[in-house]
């Protein structure tokens, strides 16, 4: 590199996820007009032609559409996407970026943007001032962790996986049924009398769910992640009119009551399946 | 009526009193009105035997849960919840249910109440499912161009939720086939950038490197 040069810079995820899906819709998008023949090489030569950098195919395919990596056998092997050199990410980004380019699709500012962290309905209506938060979010959550969360003052945030890998005893959820994780963020607020509320938020279908927590280990207190949380799933909203006589009163308590063990949800992480089945 | 179903229910009455959606009644219902049979498999008979054997079938299912509730509820809230089922047997990958449903003559091209998904944006956010991906998209009826809530198409599911990259091109491609019969084109690349510019800023745009931080890992030297 030469002196003075600067060093190209170094991106976050999402940076790289948005260049991604970005490249993949031009080139079978709006990228050659619509044209169904335009491919990688005609790609790899408008980002040239645009910017004076070359992605070699290989390397732009290997990054927008991936690879598999660990391939053996019977095994399709996981797929993986790989990050060209940052001279090469950076004619990238002048490509989409350029308003001069034919690749032009945002101002760099809004490419390089971090995420925007969106807490759920009922946390945006019912505290405000959760749009603070954003930070919370930077931090990169470990993956193999059924229950990720970080932890400031009073608000944790909170990446759940509903269904098997979560080793979720639902207590009504089609038990014995394989289904797929199902997985919601959200957020863990604090009362100041430590009621804990959570809001989470389906990540494909937007679906909120709110859960009171009846009981978290004791570890969260100083400072370790919590094995375990104990919820009790707000239930939908239920039709009631003032005039109530007593027998719709009664109904509406039988209601409440007699959902309480389906709504009783059981969070664990870190736990074999032999313990929570005695859980 | 399930609480599930019912609350369901009200929300889907209230897109269809915004103008969010259509309403089955849109689609060709009071039963037996010609609009119908174009939204059912051209093997079923069309019409009111269509309907009355989808009314049957849900009547098998949902009544022994909620025996003497099911007498309240319209046709169209029968319809309503039967295509809820549809769509939980494609999120379950119960693939008997799904295609059940659809051979009995469901539209499949329902849209969630709330979500505004279809079988096909379902099926096609999920990995290693392309046998019933390419079995429901086999299917002459299927429409690829429908949006859910947030403006998605199942094209845009399969490449943001983790699909093989095959199967996203053969859906990607089967998707750009129908904007072209229908002389869109340009209108839907245009979208579809216009959208774009909206989800990179989404939490869910995100869904697969925060799952897994070791998605994307950096080049070997060259």
């Amino acid at each position: 590199m030469e002196v003075g040069a600067q060093e190209p810079q170094r991106y976050d995820a999402v940076v790289y996820q948005r260049l991604r899906h970005i490249l993949m819709s031009y080139r079978v998008g709006w990228g050659g007009g619509g044209n169904k023949m335009y491919g990688w090489e005609d790609l790899v030569a408008d980002i040239e032609a645009a910017t004076g950098t070359l992605v070699p195919r290989r390397r732009l395919e290997a990054f927008v559409r991936g690879i598999r990596k660990g391939q053996s056998g019977g095994s399709a092997g996981e797929q993986r996407y790989a990050i060209p050199e940052p001279d090469r990410v950076e004619g990238i980004i002048r490509f989409l970026s350029d308003p001069d380019s034919d690749g032009y699709f945002c101002d760099r500012s809004q490419l390089l943007a971090p995420i925007k962290l969106q807490a759920p309905f009922f946390l945006q209506e019912s505290f405000g001032r959760v749009n603070d938060a954003e930070s919370y979010f930077e931090a990169s959550l470990p993956e193999s962790e059924a229950i990720n969360y970080l932890c400031d003052e009073s608000v944790l945030h909170l990446m759940v996986l509903i269904g098997n890998r979560a080793r979720l005893i639902d207590l009504v959820d089609h038990p014995g049924e394989d289904k797929d994780p199902e997985i919601y963020s959200g957020w863990l607020a604090f009362s100041p009398e430590e009621l804990g509320l959570i809001a989470l938020q389906h990540e494909r279908t937007g679906a909120n769910r709110v859960c009171f927590v009846l009981g978290v280990d004791a570890l969260i207190y100083e400072g370790d992640p919590p094995r375990s949380l104990v919820l009790l799933e707000a239930d939908y909203p239920v039709d009631t009119k003032s005039t109530a006589t007593l027998a719709q009163a009664r109904s509406l308590s039988n209601h409440v009551t007699g959902g309480l063990p389906a709504r009783m949800k059981l969070f664990t992480r870190g736990l074999d399946s032999s313990e929570t089945d005695s859980l | 009526m399930t609480d599930e179903a019912a609350r369901l229910w009200r929300i889907y009455q209230t897109n269809i009193a915004s103008g969010r959606q259509f309403s089955l009644r849109d689609w060709g219902l009071p039963i037996g009105e010609s609009q119908w049979s174009g939204l059912v498999s051209s093997e079923a008979a069309s019409g009111r035997e269509v309907v009355d054997a989808l009314l049957a079938r849900w009547e098998q299912q949902s009544g022994a849960r909620a025996p003497g509730k099911e007498g309240a509820m319209s046709d169209e809230q029968k319809l309503v919840t039967l295509g809820l089922e549809m769509l939980d047997a494609a999120n379950r990958r119960v693939d008997e249910r799904l295609f059940g449903i659809l051979d009995g003559g469901f539209p499949i091209n329902f849209q969630h109440p709330r979500f505004l998904e279809t079988a096909a944006h379902v099926v096609c956010s999920k990995s290693d499912n392309a046998t019933t991906i390419r079995r429901l998209l086999s299917r002459p009826e299927i429409d690829l161009l429908l949006r859910d809530q947030f403006g998605r198409q199942p094209w845009n599911n399969a490449q943001y939720f983790g699909v093989e990259p095959d199967l996203v091109e053969f859906i990607t491609a089967q998707t750009l086939d129908q904007a072209n019969a229908q002389g869109i084109l340009e209108q839907f690349h245009a979208e579809n950038k216009r959208y774009l510019a909206e989800w990179i800023h989404e939490e869910w745009f995100f869904h697969l490197a925060r799952r897994n931080p070791g998605l994307l890992e950096p080049s070997e030297p060259s």
